[in-house]
């Protein structure tokens, strides 16, 4: 092959990959939605992705849909503006916006780097679902900066903890700025009918406090995909917190897999 | 009518001319210049007939080329197998072992009994007293039984072994890593029995809610160091209650075999295999595994596959492998077949040969009109 062919050749084949060496995020790993519109996929050239998708359910399980730090803000007249969604952590985010009900199944992805506020428009997808804003759940799930040992570049794509057992999070922020309560609103779901759903919050590491009993929650008996919402106050030194959340079927008593997550406070350096 | 040969022509001619210079010879009176011409004509048509020989052996070869091709095509198809073949197996087996080329995760499973693991070399959990008790004693085995009792996860690193055996009344899983972590998520609940190492029996804090335990073996800060295989023992459900199955594995290579206790206490490799269905839905081809059989999975993309506990265990599974080996005894073949038989059950190909056919036949019988017109 000639000299120059060669060059030509090389810098195309590098001019075709480079886009995919510069584009680290990547979708979650659902199916698109074959029937309904719009289908998830991703969404211009930004990093992110948005859409309807298909869904099985096997095994019974509760999830956390929702896990957020302030107000809504309120729409003024008949138009919503941009959503700002941030964190206050330290670290980079994946940030998952989904409906809180069962149905329907649709979602956004995006990249949330750290210290950075994403504006996304809600219309697209309020319009799409014919849900209302406070229909949705949205979460930060954290990709811990010195978690070199995780073999996977993404954080975990989706919230089930039977997928990915403890996963971490920063409560997301809905307004631009203020002065946010130190109590973050968790939203959970189960599959099932449960008679009772009990959580517990506590501290790892060092010199932690012993680890608070189980606080079983008053009309915690949900019907199936009914859903839930925790307040839990956040440690004052912002540092992270745990918390485990336990749904005992109705039908045969037993415990639904343990929800547990890792709540990333904005002085948290990593687990 | 055929065309008459130029060489046999040629060869009459010269006959006729030789005949011709021994007549001039015999007779004394012929002149010496009649006999040179005769001589050099000979010489030229001896120069001719080569000529058209030669002709004629270039022409046979390139007659020849396209049969040898096809032919060494042929030859080629039928011995080289296709790089890989559909595969569809339901196969009942005492023991199989799984390379996992990608990260796993195993779970969750419900446990009804008691459950062992040994081999881990850490313990996190959010009862401190539990985990203070596993640092004392060095704790790398565990035996609890729990009043409910949940695998949550069996978390593989990718190129993880996993090796699955069954055993009276319970299903050894054994995981060989040249990475770490291998971590087992437990949570259990219930009136919970708890031996850590050789420490006496510890209960849960709260038996209502239950609590979470995540034995890890090696370090998840040093993933290069092999951690220490770790082996966890799951009680087989009742009889009534419906079977665990391990779903969601993809591994790449699959090999069914077991240590027996050979004569002087040295263990032996034997085939694992009870019995089993396997079909190559290219060929169409079943082939029937009886136990003793030895198969050999390898290069395997798999779309579906389960392993359904019990004694023996059921695998099935549907995918594509690129080595695919049974040995019967001294006898083994590989399953894998040849692209002429591959090509051979394929409707597509008939239908290509066919095509290919008619219009080699068209574009031949169309030469040979224009031939006729222009010449």
């Amino acid at each position: 092959m000639p000299h120059r062919t060669r060059v030509l050749v090389i810098t195309t084949l590098l001019m075709v990959m480079a886009p995919r060496w510069a584009l680290s995020f990547e979708c979650a790993a659902v199916a698109p939605s074959a029937s309904r519109a719009p289908a998830y996929q991703m969404a211009g050239k930004q990093q992110r992705c948005e859409g309807f998708f298909e869904k099985k359910v096997s095994q019974p399980f509760i999830e956390l849909v929702s896990l957020t730090r302030g107000p809504l803000p309120v729409a003024t007249g008949d138009t919503l503006p941009p959503l700002a969604l941030r964190t206050d952590t330290q670290a980079a985010a994946r940030l998952v916006v989904q409906p809180q009900r069962s149905n329907p199944y649709y979602r956004m992805d995006a990249a949330l780097p750290a210290g950075q506020v994403l504006s996304w428009d809600a219309t697209t997808m309020l319009a799409a679902t014919g849900l209302r804003l406070s229909d949705l759940g949205f979460l930060a799930l954290v990709a811990w900066p010195n978690r070199a040992t995780n073999p996977s570049p993404n954080p975990p794509t989706s919230a089930p903890a039977a997928d990915t057992g403890a996963m971490a999070l920063a409560p997301v922020l809905l307004s631009p700025s203020g002065t946010e309560p130190a109590r973050a609103l968790a939203v959970v779901r189960v599959s099932v009918a449960v008679s009772s759903v009990a959580w517990r919050s506590y501290r790892t590491g060092p010199g932690a406090a012993p680890v608070t009993a189980w606080a079983d929650l008053d009309h915690s008996r949900l019907f199936a995909w009914q859903r839930l919402a925790l307040p839990i106050d956040l440690p004052a030194d912002g540092q992270s917190l745990r918390v485990d959340v336990q749904a005992l079927g109705a039908d045969d008593g037993r415990a639904l897999p343990l929800l547990r997550f890792t709540i990333v406070g904005p002085r948290d350096a990593g687990p | 009518m055929p065309a008459p040969d130029p060489v046999r022509a040629l060869q009459a001619l010269r006959t006729e001319l030789a005949a011709q210079r021994a007549a001039s010879l015999a007779d004394a009176c012929t002149p010496l210049a009649a006999l040179r011409e005769l001589q050099e004509r000979l010489k030229l048509l001896d120069a001719a007939i080569d000529e058209q020989r030669a002709h004629a052996e270039r022409a046979l070869g390139s007659r020849l080329l396209p049969l040898l091709v096809v032919g060494a095509a042929l030859l080629l198809a039928a011995t080289v197998p296709v790089g890989s073949v559909p595969v569809s197996l339901s196969i009942k087996v005492s023991a199989v072992s799984l390379d996992l080329p990608n990260d796993t995760v195993l779970g969750p499973i419900v446990v009804d009994g008691e459950l062992r693991v040994e081999g881990f070399s850490t313990l996190e959990s959010a009862d401190a007293l539990l985990v203070q008790l596993a640092t004392r004693e060095h704790a790398d085995r565990l035996v609890v039984r729990a009043g409910e009792a949940r695998l949550g996860a069996l978390r593989l690193p990718a190129g993880a072994r996993l090796t699955a055996s069954a055993q009276p009344g319970a299903i050894n899983l054994d995981i060989e890593s040249a990475h770490s972590p291998v971590t087992a998520e437990l949570e259990l609940r219930g009136p919970t029995q708890l031996r850590l190492g050789d420490a006496p029996p510890a209960t849960l804090r709260d038996d209502a809610h239950g609590e979470w335990l995540h034995l890890q073996a090696g370090d998840a800060a040093h993933a290069e160091r092999a951690p220490p295989p770790m082996a966890l023992s799951l009680p087989l459900p009742r009889l009534g209650a419906a079977p665990w199955r391990l779903q969601g594995l993809r591994p790449a290579r699959l090999r069914f075999i077991e240590r027996r206790d050979g004569t002087a206490g040295l263990p032996t490799m034997a085939s694992s295999i009870e019995s089993g269905t396997l079909l190559l839905p290219a060929t169409g081809q079943t082939v029937a595994l009886v136990a003793g059989d030895v198969l050999e999975i390898d290069g395997l993309v798999a779309e579906r596959f389960s392993l359904v506990a019990g004694a023996p265990l059921l695998l099935e599974l549907n995918g594509s492998a690129r080595g695919l080996r049974v040995r019967t005894g001294e006898f083994e073949r590989s399953l894998k077949p040849s692209w002429l038989e591959y090509l051979a059950r394929h409707h597509l190909a008939q239908l290509l040969w066919g095509s290919a056919a008619v219009l080699w036949g068209a574009l031949a019988w169309t030469r040979k009109q224009f031939s006729g017109a222009f010449s």
